[in-house]
């Protein structure tokens, strides 16, 4: 399984944990309210680029750490 | 004790229940923020709080304040004579659907509905959004009076929710007939046999037109929302017809005038704050920033209704299980300890977070849509007639739905 590199923007992330019900043990709620990273190993390939996919605001940026090429497409 | 107008109140919620209050809100959103974190009202029979990280926290705490069930309460203060006859608005108004409801319901319809709206999928639309913006302006040019609510920001909300939808325009009729109907029959308190009965015939009809278009997008599927709700979930379970209906009835309810609304509010804006204008019509890509800013400063839905699950506080107030609790995202969206000079409308201002599409698991899933709409419709808008104006002699009217914040009309003269 090639290696992902999975960003959040914080100041565009709306707290809608969309992403955490994707794939729970990647993604978590903050204290802030906001969503984090917490192990990109936790989730297969399919349910990140979910993830990615089904944030409302597009916040979330899947990409392959070796080519940088995008993978939420 | 709070003060407005000169006269002293104890209950912010008597002057926000006075109809009048409709036309100017914010001096008794201002009481609400200044009364604490929250305060109870006795005329609303709820908890009101207007403060920006109260209502913020409220809307994060989602499982603390429960969404569903909130649409049920016009329903079940009818008399039993008109429930009894209208079956299907009692089905409308007692299923938890969408907003209305909360996981894992919630997050199933969420799931569905999301498909067909998500930033990346509305991307795929513009062309699509584009070309309505322009027939419908078309159409309102050749007016006499054109007017910029009713001619263009309720026909072009209405046909991109109908085809959005999967529906095609000569539909537009049904929906219209749908949501006049409606207003009729929940505006009545004791709403007439006749009344009911006629509504609940335009709710027979509307069923009747999604469970045929359930059944074509089953044969012929397509990226429509229709569409959508028929695929299964990566589960692979589906919701039954009438569930989709009430989900359909929701997103109607929660895209089509609003989204109208803040396109009439935007022109309003614009058109009375010349150096807003100048800047907007100098820089195209000032429209989003001035999109933003509009519906912070004339948030198109100016409450949201949570029921409290548990003993829990807002800000150190004391919140008792059971109790309703009114969050005033248009009093949050003025906050003063947020946003400098609130009630400035101001196209620059910086690290903009208003909450005008909700937060949190709510958040609105047609803000995408809602953005691209408000922003494309401004800017051709303002390409084809860049000398709009106010008519002459117009007075602004505020329609009296205290949940929304829409104008009643917006005449406009298109050419110098």
């Amino acid at each position: 399984m090639r290696a992902l590199r999975v960003t959040i923007d914080e100041q565009a992330c709306v707290g809608n944990q969309a992403c955490v019900e994707s794939a729970p043990g990647v993604f978590r709620l903050n204290q802030k309210g906001t969503s984090e990273v917490v192990d990109v190993a936790a989730g297969t390939e399919d349910e990140i680029v979910d993830a990615a996919w089904n944030c409302p605001v597009g916040a979330i940026s899947v990409t392959d750490a070796d080519t940088g090429l995008d993978l939420v497409g | 004790m709070t003060t407005l107008g000169g006269s002293a109140v104890t209950d912010p919620g008597e002057i926000l229940a006075q109809q009048e209050t409709s036309q100017n809100p914010y001096a008794a959103y201002r009481a609400v923020r200044d009364a604490g974190p929250a305060i109870w009202s006795d005329v609303i029979g709820s908890w009101l709080v207007g403060g920006y990280n109260e209502v913020k926290d409220v809307l994060m705490r989602s499982s603390t304040f429960s969404s569903s069930g909130i649409k049920g309460l016009n329903v079940l203060r009818l008399p039993d004579a008109v429930r009894r006859r209208t079956p299907l608005i009692e089905t409308i108004g007692l299923t938890p659907a969408l907003v209305f409801s909360d996981p894992p319901i919630h997050t199933k319809h969420r799931r569905l509905v999301n498909r067909p709206l998500v930033p990346r999928a509305i991307a795929s639309r513009k062309d699509w959004l584009e070309s309505l913006c322009n027939e419908t302006i078309d159409a309102m040019a050749a007016k006499d009076l054109p007017d910029v609510v009713n001619d263009l920001a309720l026909p072009l909300s209405l046909r991109i929710v109908v085809e959005l939808f999967g529906g095609v325009a000569e539909d537009m009729p049904l929906y219209l007939e749908l949501s006049q109907a409606q207003r009729q029959f929940f505006a009545a308190y004791h709403p007439s046999a006749d009344v009911a009965d006629a509504t609940e015939a335009v709710e027979g009809d509307f069923y009747e037109y999604v469970r045929a278009y359930l059944a074509l997008k089953r044969e012929q599927p397509d990226d429509s929302l229709l569409s959508a709700l028929v695929r299964p979930d990566g589960d692979g379970t589906t919701i039954d017809d009438k569930e989709i209906f009430v989900i359909c009835h929701v997103f109607l309810t929660a895209a089509y005038e609003t989204t109208a609304a803040a396109i009439g509010s935007m022109f309003y804006a614009l058109l009375t704050h010349e150096e807003e204008l100048a800047r907007v019509l100098d820089d195209a890509a000032l429209v989003r920033p001035a999109f933003e800013e509009l519906v912070r400063w004339e948030s198109p839905i100016q409450k949201l209704i949570r029921i409290a699950q548990e003993d829990t506080q807002i800000g150190g107030q004391p919140i008792a299980a059971g109790d309703p609790v009114t969050v005033y995202l248009s009093a949050a969206n003025r906050d003063p300890r947020v946003f400098d000079d609130p009630d400035r409308f101001d196209i620059g201002r910086e690290g903009h977070d208003a909450l005008a599409f909700g937060r949190g698991i709510h958040f609105c899933v047609g803000a995408g849509l809602a953005r691209l709409e408000g922003s494309t419709a401004t800017r051709l808008l303002l390409e084809r007639f860049p000398n709009l104006r106010i008519a002459d002699g117009w007075t602004p009217l505020w329609t009296r739905y205290p949940q929304s914040r829409m104008l009643d009309s917006l005449p406009v003269t298109l050419a110098s």
